[in-house]
């Protein structure tokens, strides 16, 4: 498994998005989840193993947040794809209202 | 990856203009093959030569489109357009995904090339 493919997980990736707004507790996060709350360690465990996220102590507890530098590469690279199908859509409604002129 | 136009024409220019071989030579590439039956071929001509593969996979007419999209040296991964009427014109969905998460990772990880030719450094040292 790759951090692409730790992502892919419906569960993680709305974890991701709780961190995104901002830090959180494991037992925070668990409260969104019907899941029992092992099973949100378990994956907090994976996306730390992959860098996604990091932790700090505070007190007894341990907050979560993103670490933001895999999700921007991830986001760059992403963006290549945005970009070509971007210009390519522009240029199909070029191609439309050619297609309307001809006729 | 989801992107969504509006286009101010019906869903059948629209349709027109994105199944039509000369209207896709236009805004998309030149096309080698093209056959709109689901599990029919779309082949088409990048600049560098290499031809990009794409197989139906689900089609309505004037309202979607399905494609397994397979660049030159990439796993295939789905490119989807969804038509919907609005007002005047036409909403079009593209999605594009299932994108190989190893192409992501080749991006992702520059380091991780970087300790690859290390490796490779390391073993011509060790070799010699």
């Amino acid at each position: 498994m790759n951090a692409l493919e730790a992502l892919a997980e419906p569960t993680r990736r709305r974890i991701i998005e709780l961190l995104a707004e901002q830090e959180r507790s494991a037992g925070e996060i668990a409260s969104h989840f019907p899941t029992s709350r092992p099973g949100i360690s378990r994956h907090l465990r994976v996306l730390r193993e992959y860098g996604l996220v990091c932790t700090r102590g505070d007190g007894q507890r341990r907050l979560y947040s993103l670490d933001p530098v895999p999700l921007q590469e991830l986001d760059e690279w992403l963006q290549r794809y945005r970009r070509f199908w971007d210009n390519r859509l522009d240029a199909l409604d070029t191609e439309i209202r050619r297609r309307r002129r001809a006729t | 990856m989801r992107l969504t136009r509006y286009y101010r024409a019906s869903p059948d220019e629209v349709w027109a203009a994105i199944t039509d071989a000369s209207s896709i030579a236009r805004w998309l590439a030149p096309v080698h093959d093209l056959d709109l039956a689901p599990g029919g071929n779309l082949e088409l001509k990048l600049d560098s030569g290499a031809r990009l593969l794409a197989r139906v996979r689900a089609v309505q007419t004037e309202r979607l489109l399905e494609l397994d999209w397979t660049p030159p040296g990439e796993e295939p991964s789905v490119v989807r357009f969804e038509l919907t009427p609005d007002g005047d014109g036409t909403v079009l969905a593209l999605d594009h995904r299932l994108i190989d998460a190893r192409v992501g990772m080749r991006a992702m990880s520059r380091w991780e090339t970087h300790l690859t030719r290390l490796d490779v450094l390391i073993g011509e040292v060790e070799a010699r």
